[in-house]
């Protein structure tokens, strides 16, 4: 086990439900707190951490998710950069490369393209092309996703950019609780991890979250919710419309397996094989298009584990092959628990 | 109608020179027989029937170059030629009739390529996955799903039974290979005594496969007191059957539990509750279980329940009964306490929701009113139902109030129609 | 407005091009062991290009950028860093990276070996930049964390004239600028950007006057006068190193050659205009006439470094050719400290497959 257990503080909520011995205090946390929490747990513990970008200091970003750091940890550790995306990637890098665990926000995801070639060029290459002489042990934190009525270039989900990226690890809370433990963890990582946070979940509920330090370990997905007929696979926003549509399709005698995947890259082989391998039917939701997203290395890895398993087609309830539409059209590109219903509905009557 | 063309056959080879024909139109040919012989850039080479047939049409003259995809020339393959075409004079043909029909059969074998290729199986991979692991060879079974989609029933129905496409196919043709399972079986055991496993056999198989591979049975037991029963029975001095007291008391507690008295659509998503009672009664027969119905029982009185259902069990043993005495019930019957029984679990008769089995009335020491110990007539039941459109609560309400009614038969009289 | 420019940023120089001291504050600073380090490191390096375009043309070697022309703005930065300092090349900077780290060992990944980019042990030698200008904000960053970590390291990288397009030019030196980083952006502005000349890469008359939109000090000088870039690298380092913040250095250069062995100069430009700056400009020959004015010549010894350099490299390329096969592994194994599970997969069935076992 890793050292949650030694710590004896956490466990995790798994699917028989939870087996949690909290020796610690716990808060009732938004996910964006959870984020904060985080920063400001991995800035104490670990005095070369530095969190930067634009309008994180004086301002605390703009949804609030470095809110009170520069106050408490000065200039010198949490900054403001210029509005210079490439800037900020490349800097970060530049730091994690001579000792620092740069953490640096992109505002919006949709904003992180500048910086795309940092990431490719350098922050994915660099243990590789020194021979592991350089390392990049940074985090890149970026609100992504649609459903919250912002403006253009604001909602962008491209997850699979990055998880096509050979380098570099792709996490993505879906809750309070797993937002600062896979951050911290991120922190933790010797790699360059790209951390995205659903913007629409930022304050849409509370959860517990433990005080002090604990992790989650990246490239663990984990089992929301056990059934028997269907396998549900999510992250970050989908996963309260995954959960919705299970328990509809529950009130339906369907009952799913519903897996939160947590990290992008690499996928939690065991867990999605196991689940579909019981249900032998799968549906994959995620807001990013069809084409080209992770939903597709889904069905590879499901199709390399378990092909024999399996009932039906693997659905997969996704964007379209657009951009995130204008905010008032929006919902309509949005994957719904109805939707996602309807998928369950397919697989089960294949 | 097999074309023959000019392939690649070196590298990146774009044409070919035809030389020399070794078959003129009207010919025979035998299967990997040469036909022609061509000339590319790198070799001479001959060029061989794909199929057994007649050489059909000749297009391309000799000497002529031709690029790579050309159709030099059509055979009618055998087994598609009609058996006018094919005098057996016309040509010198040194096999006897019954070598030449082999011949014929082993080309259809090989699947040439004119001819559609292996027949498709249309089953998901967790089907075949079971398939592989019963050791059914999934070409065999017979689909019964959409699209004729072989199902997990079916490959697990095959594999209890060694169902018929195999045992079919063997008899209707000989020269197919049998399935492996088959031919052990009579290789091994030629003592052994075989039933044609055909006919009405077949169909209680197939039903009771259907019903126990799709239905979560659930089986609920109970006992009745039948002491009154008997006697207002014999105190009618009437020629009426315990079995008729029955029907009429199920019709009674399925008016009031109407969801043992339905069937589920899975395809809609919805369970239909029906509108009349028709009740089922299980008929043992030296053919085999048939079900003849008692069509809207519950409008029927005692007398009129037994007098049918005396009838349809005697067509029944007669083998009379016509397709429509043996269609739509909603509920059946399995009256087994007359051939003796105390409990079961029965299949339920697909798409139906519920079936009641009756056990063997005897006579028990039971514990009376005053804790004394009195002997009364005792009889069994069970009750089958399917679990995914009801639950126990309600299977034991049901039961109760059938039990409530003969117990007190004189309580059936309040709902006399 | 832009001779302004041009008289703000002149040339500067401290020997001319007949090997002549134009300034002699600094005649006390070049004695003959250090005249003779910069000669010898000079001559080392354009014959080491010379080899290496060689070993190309025979096959030895892969496409290679070669640099000869430049040797003096490379040689001449390098000796200036401090052992502990970062170096950010580019891929024309072998030069500086072989004077700086003592190795031939870049030498390999023009042969398409790995191991040419790890650094000699203890050095700070980041592997060259390929895409242009990318390395900047990397510089920019190293050199805020030595600043976090009130290091007296200083970061220099290198870039060409093109690189001043970029916009990670920009955004490197506009970081740097903003938080006074610790570093040193070298320029060597040899003219061409493969075939696209300086005037048509922009429309300012120099590249050190964009110093000036940063509110960085900025120096334009002889790329050529190993001395100038000598002293010159090592004030603006001197200056990180105290808090001063970054500076910008364009060193007028000339690459005398191709773009990469894979280039044909004479499409597009006369090289008989090139070989005559080169006659008059050479910075090997205008050291030697300088050593030679201030008595540090010595035909025999002049003479014995021919040898001495030619068995050098003789050995670089000796050690290069007789490296180990390329391990198949490496290209697996450093993706992440710890392999994925796909890379562990996919490394696995690779391996199986070139066993045979597949």
């Amino acid at each position: 086990m890793d050292d949650r257990t030694a710590k004896g503080s956490v466990y995790e909520f798994s699917a028989g439900g939870y087996v949690m011995v909290m020796h610690t205090k716990t808060h009732q946390l938004t996910p964006v707190q959870a984020i904060t929490d985080a920063l400001r747990t991995m800035l104490e513990e670990r005095e070369n951490v530095v969190v930067f970008g634009e309008d994180v200091g004086k301002n605390g970003g703009v949804f609030r998710a470095t809110d009170g750091l520069q106050a408490t940890f000065g200039e010198k550790r949490v900054f403001d950069t210029p509005l210079s995306e490439s800037g900020i990637v490349g800097t970060a890098i530049g730091m994690a490369m001579n000792g620092l665990l740069p953490v640096a926000e992109i505002q919006f995801m949709g904003f992180i393209y500048p910086a795309y070639d940092q990431i490719m060029t350098h922050a994915t290459r660099m243990r590789y092309r020194s021979k592991g002489a350089f390392t990049v042990p940074m985090v890149i934190r970026t609100p992504y996703g649609a459903g919250v009525r912002a403006p253009e270039i604001h909602s962008d989900s491209m997850e699979a950019l990055f998880t096509h990226m050979p380098g570099i690890k792709v996490v993505c809370p879906s809750n309070p609780y797993e937002a600062k433990g896979l951050l911290i963890a991120a922190i933790e990582d010797p790699d360059p991890v790209l951390f995205l946070e659903p913007l629409r979940l930022y304050r849409a509920f509370r959860g517990e979250v433990p005080e002090g330090k604990y992790d989650i370990e990246l490239g663990k997905g984990t089992l929301l919710q056990e059934g028997a007929d269907v396998t549900i696979i999510a992250w970050g926003a989908m996963v309260p419309v995954v959960k919705e549509a299970a328990e509809q399709a529950e009130k339906n005698g369907i009952t799913s397996d519903v897996i939160d995947l947590r990290t992008l890259y690499p996928l939690d082989k065991d867990i999605i094989s196991e689940s579909v391998q019981k249900t032998g039917r799968c549906v994959v939701v995620h807001e990013a298009p069809a084409a080209g997203g992770l939903g597709n290395d889904i069905v590879s890895l499901i199709n390399d584990t378990s092909f024999l398993y399996m009932k039906a087609p693997v659905e997969r309830v996704t964007g379209a092959d657009i951009h995130v539409p204008f905010w008032a059209l929006e919902d309509h590109n949005l994957p719904t628990p109805e939707r996602v219903m309807a998928a369950i509905r397919s697989v089960i009557h294949f | 109608m097999v074309e023959i063309k000019l392939h690649d056959i070196g590298e990146g080879m774009t044409e070919g020179e035809v030389l020399t024909y070794l078959k003129k139109e009207g010919d025979h040919v035998e299967q990997d027989e040469p036909i022609v012989e061509l000339q590319t850039d790198k070799m001479v080479t001959e060029l061989t029937a794909p199929v057994t047939g007649t050489i059909k049409d000749i297009f391309i003259a000799e000497g002529t170059t031709i690029s790579v995809g050309t159709t030099i020339l059509t055979i009618e393959a055998a087994d598609t030629a009609p058996k006018t075409e094919h005098p057996a004079g016309e040509q010198p043909n040194h096999r006897m009739p019954a070598s030449h029909r082999a011949d014929r059969q082993s080309s259809a074998k090989q699947k040439p390529i004119h001819v559609s290729g292996p027949k498709r199986i249309i089953a998901a991979p967790y089907t075949r996955k079971v398939a592989r692991e019963l050791g059914v060879d999934i070409e065999l079974v017979e689909g019964t799903g959409k699209n004729g989609r072989v199902t997990v029933e079916d490959v697990q129905m095959f594999a209890r039974t060694g169902e018929s496409a195999a045992a079919t196919m063997a008899a209707e043709d000989a020269t197919k290979p049998a399935p492996a399972k088959e031919k052990q079986t009579s290789d091994d055991k030629i003592d052994e005594a075989i039933i044609p496993f055909t006919g009405r056999r077949r169909q209680i198989a197939k039903k009771m496969a259907q019903s126990i591979y799709t239905i979560p049975h659930v089986h609920h037991m109970e006992e009745m007191d039948m002491t009154e029963l008997l006697e207002i029975r014999k105190d009618l001095q009437a020629d009426v059957s315990v079995a008729a007291f029955f029907v009429k008391a199920l019709t009674i507690a399925l008016q009031d539990y109407p969801i043992f008295n339905a069937q589920l659509d899975e395809e809609k998503e919805v369970i239909r509750l029906a509108k009349n009672v028709h009740i089922g009664i299980a008929a043992d027969t030296e053919e085999g279980l048939i079900v003849p119905v008692i069509q809207h029982a519950d409008q029927k009185s005692i007398l009129a329940i037994h007098k049918e259902m005396k009838e349809l069990m005697a067509k029944a043993r007669e083998n009379q009964l016509t397709p429509k005495e043996i269609t739509g019930s909603t509920f059946t019957v399995s009256n087994v306490g007359p051939m003796g029984s105390i409990g079961a679990t029965p299949i339920i008769n697909y798409p139906e929701v519920g079936l009641m089995a009756f056990h063997k009335t005897k006579k028990m020491p039971v514990v009376g009113d005053n804790d004394t110990i009195v002997i009364r007539s005792m009889m069994n039941v069970t009750f089958t139902f399917d679990h995914r459109v009801a639950d126990g609560g309600k299977a034991i309400a049901f039961t109760n109030r059938l039990k409530a009614l003969l117990e007190v038969p004189q309580s059936m009289l309040i709902e006399l129609v | 407005m832009v001779q302004d420019m041009k008289r703000a940023f002149p040339v500067i120089r401290i020997m001319d091009q007949n090997g002549k001291m134009t300034d002699d504050a600094y005649t006390d600073q070049i004695d003959k062991d250090f005249a003779r380090t910069c000669y010898r490191q000079l001559v080392c390096m354009r014959a080491f290009d010379r080899k290496v375009i060689n070993l190309q043309r025979q096959g030895r070697i892969g496409t290679y950028p070669g640099f000869e022309g430049q040797e003096a703005a490379q040689v001449g930065s390098a000796l200036a860093l401090r052992e502990d300092d970062w170096m950010f090349p580019t891929y024309r900077d072998h030069a500086a990276s072989i004077t700086f780290g003592k190795s031939y060992n870049i030498l390999s990944s023009w042969n398409g070996r790995l191991e040419g980019h790890v650094p000699p042990e203890g050095k700070y030698i980041v592997p060259p930049s390929v895409p242009i200008a990318t390395q900047l904000p990397l510089a920019a960053g190293a050199a805020m964390a030595n600043q976090y970590k009130e290091s007296t390291q200083a970061v220099l990288t290198y870039f060409g004239d093109g690189a001043t397009s970029e916009g990670d030019f920009h955004e490197g030196l506009n970081f740097a600028s903003v938080f006074q980083a610790p570093v040193v952006f070298f320029n060597q502005n040899n003219q061409y950007a493969i075939s696209v000349p300086i005037w048509k890469q922009m429309h300012s008359e120099t590249i050190a006057q964009k110093s000036l939109a940063y509110g960085i000090p900025g120096i334009r000088i002889d790329g050529n006068d190993i001395f100038v870039v000598y002293f010159e690298t090592k004030k603006a380092l001197q200056r990180a190193r105290s808090g001063g913040g970054p500076t910008l250095i364009e060193a007028v250069t000339w690459r005398y050659g191709a773009h990469t062995t894979a280039d044909d100069p004479t499409k597009y430009r006369d090289q008989k205009v090139e070989n005559e700056k080169r006659r008059r400009h050479d910075p090997i020959t205008r050291l030697a006439l300088f050593m030679k004015e201030y008595g540090y010549w010595d035909d025999t010894w002049a003479k014995a470094l021919e040898e001495e350099v030619k068995a050098e490299i003789d050995e670089a390329v000796k050690d290069l050719e007789s490296m180990p096969p390329a391990n198949v592994s490496d290209m697996y194994d450093y993706m992440f400290e710890e392999p994925t599970w796909t890379i562990e997969q996919q490394k696995e069935a690779y391996m199986n497959f070139l066993r045979g076992d597949m």
